[in-house]
């Protein structure tokens, strides 16, 4: 079965220790972690264990209709538990005594699928801030509509009245953090169900490794860049100062920039904006990118000399 | 769970959770384990983010480079003053929980005679006692003037490595300046003039992904800018 589309961005928030952006389909969400830090209301100070605090909120424009006063409603409430629970179950926390991690998770376009989307991102903001984990905790919902099972509903058809099932697993460890479902199903429905969400929590996980790796590639630099594409281990920025193709080889980056890197990003601008694959512009810059790489691949091999 | 060679990870980026090594397959072996990595029965996992290194004969860790401090014994940081009570000042270095810097510390320091230190003031510190509770500080000294920035501990420890990092070896050939590197991620520069000081701070944040040759590429065209603007 086939997800949403499913995008990530680390380090989006400066001030955080970690954050990450994490999108599915339409639904984008916000996560930014704070710690391991010292806790702030002495009496809730565990001596064993780090305290885990969640929150999580709506933003005001998410959803079709803008909504009033969101934060500290009974929903809010309940899914910030459900979150610190599952995460809380994956960091290490005795690793950490008397100290204080806060997740702070901003849903800010809601198309279905929200809780997924922000556990996905409060794992990848918990590994940018450094903080030990047993493994990363993906998740995904599927649901069952018209004797159909599907993976990653959206808000339409969530609320076509099947069932929902979003899990929570930890992919290398095989184990559930998150099991939670709306709605009745069969047993063997179920089975057939939660199947096809452990698959789609493991493509989610394929997804984060290859984020974090990389995320070495740009990862505190102080310009404002932009990331226009990437290609496996290259990927194709814009500064302030022009714009760069970059590699990353051994933990040395080598950077073109570059008429061609400048044509590059048009043309998958261009790609971006409206034409389709196979056409000219989209030709074009399948081009430009083998150029760029063989470019690099041929100043790697001299820097390595 | 699948068997990972140790050859595929090294000097790969791993994420919480990626099995390194199996020890099934190592038996009569002494392994030694840094940091960011985890005994799991048999297996060797990481609970780090960040890139598999190893030393020769049997040193595994992972590299990352984040923005928290976890502090660990003799390791020289930059800490601000928080508080201060009757024995000791609570220092910030940017870890877990607050240290304590106990005020008999200081040379010429008794009970009557106690250094005044302003909340807010900058100190370079050593961290003499680190468990898990929390770390007791001893002081170096307090910095004056100067300007302090932060920046991730994977670049404060490029920066203290030895021989010279490539960045502050160029700097230091055009620019005369001082420097205190926290291995927290606090870093301050002391130059005779305001410009100085920025162009310094500004080289240094940018060189954080690059290589050595880059970085000393990047130094060159920074001071060429400079100069450029300044004739």
């Amino acid at each position: 079965m086939v997800m949403r589309q499913i995008r990530a961005e680390i380090g989006v928030v400066a001030k955080a220790d970690g954050s990450a952006m994490f999108e599915m389909g339409n639904t984008k969400v916000v996560a930014a972690v704070y710690g391991p830090r010292e806790v702030q209301n002495r009496s809730q100070q565990l001596n064993a264990n780090a305290l885990v605090r969640c929150e999580y909120t709506m933003a005001n424009f998410s959803t079709g209709d803008r909504m009033r006063k969101l934060k500290g409603d009974r929903r809010s409430t309940e899914i910030s538990l459900v979150i610190r629970q599952t995460m809380e179950e994956c960091i290490l926390t005795n690793l950490m005594p008397r100290s204080q991690i806060d997740i702070f998770v901003q849903v800010v376009q809601a198309d279905g699928g929200t809780l997924s989307a922000c556990i996905n991102a409060a794992t990848l903001a918990l590994a940018n801030a450094g903080i030990p984990m047993r493994d990363i905790v993906t998740s995904c919902s599927a649901g069952y509509l018209n004797s159909t099972p599907l993976l990653d509903l959206n808000y339409i058809e969530d609320s076509a009245g099947g069932a929902d099932v979003t899990l929570g697993i930890m992919p290398k460890l095989d184990k559930v953090t998150l099991l939670q479902m709306d709605a009745k199903l069969s047993l063997d429905t179920f089975e057939n169900v939660m199947q096809l969400a452990i698959e789609g929590c493991k493509a989610v996980a394929d997804y984060i490794r290859e984020v974090s790796a990389f995320h070495f590639l740009f990862f505190f630099s102080n310009d404002k860049l932009s990331i226009v594409d990437h290609v496996d281990e290259h990927c194709l920025l814009s500064t302030y100062d022009g714009y760069y193709w970059r590699t990353q080889s051994n933990c040395s980056i080598v950077e073109e920039h570059s008429f061609i890197a400048w044509l590059a990003t048009l043309c998958r601008c261009g790609v971006l904006y409206g034409s389709k694959l196979g056409s000219g512009p989209h030709l074009v810059a399948v081009l430009l990118f083998w150029i760029l790489k063989i470019v690099t691949w041929r100043k790697l091999v001299n820097f390595n000399d | 769970m699948a068997e990972i060679a140790p050859a595929n990870f090294v000097d790969q980026s791993v994420v919480p959770g990626d099995v390194v090594l199996d020890l099934t397959e190592m038996a009569n072996q002494t392994i030694k384990l840094g940091g960011g990595l985890r005994q799991d029965c048999d297996a060797i996992a990481a609970m780090k983010a960040g890139t598999l290194r190893f030393s020769r004969p049997n040193k595994y860790w992972v590299e990352t480079s984040q923005k928290r401090y976890v502090p660990c014994v003799e390791d020289s940081v930059l800490g601000i003053v928080v508080d201060s009570k009757a024995d000791n000042f609570l220092v910030d270095i940017k870890g877990p929980s607050l240290a304590f810097l106990p005020v008999l510390a200081f040379e010429g320091g008794t009970r009557r005679n106690i250094p005044k230190f302003e909340v807010g003031t900058l100190l370079y510190v050593r961290v003499v006692k680190a468990n898990p509770a929390g770390g007791k500080a001893a002081e170096y000294g307090s910095l004056k003037d100067g300007y302090m920035f932060e920046c991730s501990t994977g670049l404060s420890r490029m920066l203290l490595s030895s021989p010279t990092c490539p960045v502050l070896a160029a700097l230091g050939r055009n620019i005369s300046f001082e420097i205190a590197v926290g291995l927290n991620g606090r870093v301050w520069v002391n130059a005779t003039e305001a410009d100085k000081v920025i162009i310094v701070a500004n080289a240094i944040m940018n060189s954080e992904s690059l290589s050595g040759v880059q970085q000393i590429g990047m130094v060159d065209k920074l001071l060429k800018k400079i100069n450029d603007l300044a004739t």
